[in-house]
């Protein structure tokens, strides 16, 4: 039909501003990370620390499964359960992919795309576009860590029927996930905003965390002999924040506070970094 | 309808050095404004600090009423800017992105959906507006940023090189749409393109810039045939005397020899023929012209190299 018989119309709605002029962009990427290929295989496999610990917290309720007592006595240590959960059930191995299929692209792609000047356009200033982004690889992140978390304490206190749990260590399960995921998914925006290829991206991401485990690796156990200079790898350095939190034995001879300093702070620089790149993109 | 929509003063604007925009003043008023001028004048970054992507080294104005200095984030709602690059947000289909973009300049989502698939059907994208943008031909996309531009109805739009990369055919409709738009909407807008045609075509006044500065501004219905003052005259013989004897009119010879001369409104152009008489030349082609885009953009790219 030709333009001239179809006509413009006007919209008769108002604009108005919105108090967080990021969420729509988070929205839809939480909604583009859902239907992109595998990714329900991805979130079935991401749930397995979270049943395997389910299972332990039903064993442990039974009295007579009292031959696994070493495993119940863990268990019913609200904390030293917790900071299993979070350091040593492959859930930081699995936060680790999470970040990297849910981030690694989502600057990249606007980048390859020219895209930016898009989101620029429009009533957003670059810090909303980046909130926009970080909130969606936090959403998975604590999709997979801080609701499965509160789900083993639901857990826990249906199956015992007693909330056992202490302020620091409930205070901590709430900030140990959101810490971790800060951090992951402030580095893996840092490393999407570097290139548009976002499987340069990627490599360099994992290059990074195999580099500095391996080189926290070799400097703490071989050459200087000094288990602080393990938190060069940003593993260590959660298992080290997690034990402040958790009041768990630490494995490294650095002060504890060290932990979310550097957390916080790498977190930090990694923001502003990737804002700068943002800001430099010509739009 | 004398309101001002953008106003500014003495802008410069430096690239790493290279000034890009000098001492740029302007008053841009309701209606289509073409901003005209050869690659590299300045026209895209003049845009982008009117957008406000881009904060300028000096000078001063005001864009829908909203201070220059003061961020125009929020002044961004009301505006649909359609950039030259191609860009869009992959993984979407046209109606996602187009109500993704409503909803980022503040419409509720519902409806958004819903102007997506109006201004997706206005824009001739209705057969395609399921498919991957990313699939888009050339001509596709440059209709998919109108609808972008103009899911919100903005009260200004800025079109920068809106028939990039089109056919003759969808370039004809785009600039249909542009005049539609600009006619049914109350819209104002803002359209920089270095194809003069396309200015002739859809703006009631015309920018001209180079090198950074704007070197001309003309009304576009002087293009439009309204002016008869202008002659074209064909003259066989020595023409020394004649043109002595047309002392204080503007006379210029053209590509095809002929002289273009431009009379002033007490000067009959019949007098022309009794001076060829006087002066023992023959009139051979006598006929009213009228003065065209290109000759005004010539002029005033002409004149600015002289600066």
């Amino acid at each position: 039909m030709p333009v001239k018989e179809r006509g413009y119309h006007g919209w008769e709605g108002s604009l108005a501003p919105r108090r967080l002029p990021w969420f729509p962009i988070t929205l839809q990427g939480i909604r583009q990370v859902k239907d992109k290929k595998r990714a329900k295989l991805l979130f079935f496999f991401s749930a397995f620390p979270f049943l395997f610990f389910l299972i332990g917290v039903y064993v442990a309720s039974k009295p007579e499964l009292r031959f696994l007592d070493e495993i119940t006595r863990v268990i019913n240590d609200d904390s030293q359960f917790f900071d299993l959960f979070f350091t040593r059930s492959g859930l930081m191995f699995v936060l680790f992919l999470l970040s990297v299929y849910a981030g690694s692209d989502l600057i990249s792609a606007d980048l390859k795309f020219n895209s930016i000047q898009l989101y620029l356009s429009r009533p957003l200033k670059p810090i909303d576009y980046l909130a926009g982004k970080l909130a969606v690889v936090m959403f998975y992140l604590l999709m997979f860590s801080l609701v499965p978390a509160l789900l083993l304490v639901a857990a826990k206190l249906l199956f015992s029927g007693t909330w056992s749990l202490g302020f620091s260590t409930l205070a901590a399960i709430f900030v140990y996930p959101f810490l971790a995921s800060l951090a992951l998914a402030s580095l893996v925006l840092l490393f999407s905003s570097f290139s548009a290829n976002t499987r340069l991206v990627i490599v360099a991401y994992v290059g990074f965390f195999f580099f500095t485990n391996m080189l926290a690796g070799i400097l703490s156990g071989v050459v200087f002999n000094h288990s602080a200079l393990g938190l060069l790898s940003p593993e260590r350095t959660m298992r080290h924040l997690a034990a402040l939190l958790f009041g768990t034995k630490a494995a490294m001879a650095a002060p504890l506070w060290v932990a979310p300093l550097l957390v916080v702070g790498v977190s930090l620089v990694a923001l502003a970094w990737t804002l700068t790149r943002i800001r430099r993109v010509e739009v | 309808m004398s309101e001002t929509i953008i106003q500014l003063e003495g802008i410069n604007f430096f690239y790493n050095g290279f000034q890009a925009i000098d001492g740029v003043s302007l008053s841009i008023g309701p209606g289509v404004y073409g901003l005209l001028g050869p690659n590299g004048a300045g026209k895209t970054t003049l845009m982008k600090v009117i957008l406000g992507h881009l904060r300028p080294a000096a000078g001063k104005g005001r864009i829908l009423g909203s201070d220059l200095d003061a961020g125009l984030t929020e002044v961004r709602r009301c505006i649909g800017y359609m950039p030259e690059s191609h860009c869009l947000i992959p993984g979407m289909d046209a109606v996602t992105l187009t109500s993704y973009m409503g909803e980022l300049s503040g419409m509720p989502r519902q409806e958004a959906i819903k102007r997506a698939h109006e201004v997706l059907y206005y824009v001739g994208l209705e057969e395609s507006r399921y498919r991957m943008t990313d699939t888009y031909s050339s001509g596709m996309k440059q209709r998919l940023k109108l609808a972008l531009a103009l899911v919100h109805d903005p009260e200004l739009m800025i079109l920068d090189e809106p028939t990039s990369g089109m056919d003759p055919g969808g370039r004809e409709e785009m600039l249909q749409l542009i005049v539609d738009i600009a006619a049914k909407g109350r819209m104002n807008m803002i359209i920089s393109s270095h194809i003069l045609a396309d200015i002739e075509k859809t703006c009631a006044r015309v920018l001209i810039m180079n090198h950074g500065r704007i070197v001309s501004e003309q009304q576009s219905l002087d293009f439009a045939g309204g002016d008869t003052s202008i002659f074209e005259v064909g003259i066989k013989g020595e023409p020394g005397l004649f043109l002595e004897q047309l002392q204080g009119i503007h006379a210029e010879t053209d590509r095809r020899g002929l002289l273009r001369l431009h009379l002033p409104p007490d000067f009959p152009p019949m007098s022309l023929f009794r001076l060829a008489l006087d002066t023992g030349v023959q009139i051979r082609h006598f006929r009213p012209s009228r003065l065209t885009l290109e000759d005004a953009f010539v002029t005033a790219i002409g004149e600015s190299h002289a600066r």
